[in-house]
Formats: C-alpha cells, sequence, structure tokens
C-alpha cells in the first residue's frame, strides 16, 4: 500500500514540485556559469602581452 | 536486499546521488568564484603594467617634444616613435579596462543567477533530502524492513 501510495502521488509530487525547480534552477546557473567562464577565457586571451 | 525492495533501493540511490550532487555543486560554484578572482586580478596587473608604460611613454615623448623645441633647424628630433608607442600603450591599456568592464558587469548578472541557485543548493535541497530519507523510511517500516543507514 505504501509503495502504491508512493508511486502514485508522493512520487509525482515530488518530482514535479520539489525536484524539477532545482534541476531547471541548475541548468540556469551551469548556463550562466559557462557563458561567464567563457568571457573570462576570451579576457584572458585578449589581454595577453 | 530482495528484489521486491528495489523501489527502496533506488530512492536510496537518489538520496545519495542528490547529496553527491549538492558537495558537487558547491564545488563547482566555489571554482567559478575562484576563476572570476583569478582573471580580474590578471587584468589588474596587466592594466597596471601598462599603465606604468603608459606613463613612461608619456614622459619620453615629452623629453622627446623638449629635445626636438631645442634642436636647431638643420638637425630636427624625430619624437614620431615615442608618439607610436604612447598611442599603443593607450589602446592596450583602454582594451584591458573594457574587458575589465565587461567582466564586472557579466558577473554581477551571472551573481543573480548564483545567488538563486545557491540558496537552492544551502536551503532547499536538504529538505528534499530529508523529505526522501522520510518516505524511504515509510517505505520499510511498510514492510517491515531494517536498513542501514536510512
Amino acid at each position: 500500500m505504501a509503495a502504491e501510495h508512493w508511486r502514485d502521488g508522493q512520487a509525482r509530487q515530488f518530482g514535479d514540485g520539489r525536484l524539477a525547480p532545482l534541476l531547471q534552477e541548475s541548468r540556469g546557473y551551469l548556463e550562466a556559469l559557462r557563458r561567464l567562464m567563457d568571457t573570462l577565457e576570451a579576457a584572458e586571451r585578449d589581454t595577453e602581452g | 536486499m530482495t528484489a521486491v525492495h528495489a523501489d527502496i533501493d533506488a530512492l536510496k540511490g537518489l538520496h545519495a546521488a542528490l547529496v553527491r550532487y549538492r558537495h558537487g555543486q558547491r564545488d563547482v560554484a566555489a571554482r567559478g568564484e575562484d576563476q572570476i578572482r583569478l582573471t580580474r586580478a590578471a587584468l589588474e596587473t596587466r592594466a597596471s603594467q601598462w599603465r606604468s608604460r603608459l606613463e613612461l611613454g608619456q614622459a619620453e615623448f615629452a623629453g622627446c617634444q623638449d629635445r626636438a623645441a631645442q634642436a636647431p633647424p638643420d638637425s630636427p628630433v624625430d619624437c614620431s616613435g615615442y608618439a607610436r608607442a604612447v598611442e599603443q600603450s593607450r589602446e592596450r591599456l583602454e582594451q584591458i579596462q573594457r574587458w575589465q568592464q565587461r567582466i564586472d558587469a557579466e558577473a554581477s548578472e551571472f551573481g543573480g543567477t548564483a545567488g538563486r541557485f545557491l540558496d537552492l543548493l544551502e536551503n532547499e535541497l536538504p529538505g528534499i533530502e530529508r523529505q526522501l530519507l522520510a518516505i524511504i523510511g515509510s517505505l520499510e517500516a511498510a514492510r517491515r524492513v531494517r536498513a542501514p543507514g536510512a
């Protein structure tokens, strides 16, 4: 019974309500970090010498 | 553990993955901050070097202009090399300063995104992990399963 309850309700609530926002924010963060790292690398390269 | 408890094992695996993820993302964030700091320091060092070269070049150019002003008409002093050096130093310095401004702006924009994510990581994720442990506990209790570490 507990397993059925988990599968039917809690799993969806847990995945959609708690994990999904975290993963979405994580993707946004990592993408922003990648863009910033690209800029830092370009700055270092362009100002060498 | 028998196959009937595979779902509980999977949830425990998910919990362990979330803990690893939280620590891993903290490391990523720290390395990102370090890289921002390092690049800013490198650019500031380069800006300082080119500022010094510009000041030196300007002094040399001024000295040359003084000599040119005192030179007899039949032996003029050419200061164009000093002028070019000053211009090159100025351009390099301005180029570095433009990068510094761009990095300041992009780092500031990134700070908003990073702040939201790190807030989730520190304040939301531990709650998610606790909720998962509670779910695992309730499943184990329902099946009279004793599982170490849960």
